[in-house]
């Protein structure tokens, strides 16, 4: 009599699941910048970059552009500091500020981001490249989304040269 | 209440026709800095595969080799005037008759510092130099160039790999431009 209460005692206590853990088919999107590479989207579009069903996509607006990720063949990552003020805006804003304040303004205000650089082939088998700039540490959260559906994360021949 | 003396307005002034006239030096430069070693011959063909870069012994980040190929691939499509532009790897290429090969070496790099350009003016140029050979299916060279990209005020330093496809692109259009024929002396 005690056997059945303990066993049934057990599933609470330990959190046993009785079948198979229920996969996710999609991750939480994570914002992006697209800074080159893909299709009919244009560079430097904000967007979001999601992982679903063995697919990257990439929304911005109407554009959504979409990745096979089997046929991802290298992806990097790496972090960059980026000029918070820039572009030809920033240029002008810069040119009015008195005292050469602007050099000051260059100095201080920057900050870290993740770069995500992918290689792919397409279903003829030419070689592409796409580039995302993503906040700090998002990049290496997303390769290893990508490398668990299916990306490879070596160097190809003809590809990327590791540096 | 202050107010900007005239000064201040002067000095303003200066800067923005300073830019200017950087901006100008800049435009004017563009077209000599694509020094040609051989002269180029009239090409009548419709297809051309780009290759990805070689790097040799030169140390690039990904994103600047990813930035170089796809550059080249869009800036010479738009403008080399060749009916299909075929990727590396495109299998569709074997069967392309006449087709001609770009292949692009990297021989030299120079990363610049975008914040370096905006707080010095005249240093953190980010420099890209590049052998641009075009090979017909014989392996015959063509083409051989030396092209340089380079950002020097304005802008990413990955806007350095596309002045290198833009100038890339008007040296295969110049190559692949109809000349009209010399008459026969009499």
């Amino acid at each position: 009599m005690v056997a059945p209460l303990l066993s049934c005692s057990l599933v609470p206590l330990f959190g046993l699941q009785l079948g198979p853990p229920s996969a996710s088919t999609e991750e939480k999107p994570t914002l992006a910048t697209h800074v080159l590479g893909l299709d009919h989207v244009k560079p430097g579009a904000k967007g979001r970059l999601i992982v679903a069903d063995k697919t990257l996509r990439f929304e911005s607006g109407a554009s959504v552009a979409t990745i096979s990720i089997p046929s991802i063949q290298d992806v990097f990552t790496s972090e960059e500091s980026q000029e918070l003020v820039r572009g030809k805006t920033g240029v002008l804003v810069q040119l009015a500020m008195p005292y050469e304040s602007s050099r000051v303004v260059s100095l201080l205000a920057s900050r870290k981001i993740d770069v995500l650089t992918l290689e792919y082939r397409d279903t003829n088998g030419g070689i592409h490249g796409v580039i995302f700039r993503l906040p700090k540490g998002q990049a290496p959260v997303l390769m290893r989304l990508l490398v668990g559906q299916g990306a490879d994360a070596g160097a190809a021949p003809g590809g990327i040269t590791k540096p | 209440m202050n107010r900007i003396n005239s000064a201040q307005w002067l000095r303003f002034g200066a800067k923005i026709a300073a830019w200017y006239i950087l901006l100008a030096v800049e435009v004017i430069l563009l077209p000599l800095s694509a020094s040609a070693q051989t002269p180029g011959k009239n090409l009548s063909t419709d297809a051309l595969q780009i290759e990805a870069a070689k790097f040799n012994d030169i140390s690039m980040s990904p994103e600047f080799q990813v930035a170089i190929y796809e550059n080249l691939v869009e800036e010479v499509t738009k403008a080399s005037g060749f009916q299909r532009v075929y990727r590396s790897g495109d299998r569709r290429a074997t069967g392309a008759p006449d087709l001609l090969t770009l292949r692009t070496t990297v021989v030299g790099f120079k990363r610049g510092s975008e914040k370096k350009r905006e707080v010095t003016t005249v240093a953190g140029w980010t420099i890209i130099k590049t052998d641009v050979q075009l090979v017909n299916r014989d392996g015959r060279t063509l083409m051989d160039r030396q092209v340089e990209g380079k950002v020097r005020w304005f802008g990413e330093n990955l806007k350095a790999t596309r002045d290198l496809a833009r100038k890339v692109a008007r040296f295969i259009r110049q190559a692949t431009e109809q000349r009209p024929m010399n008459p026969p002396r009499s």
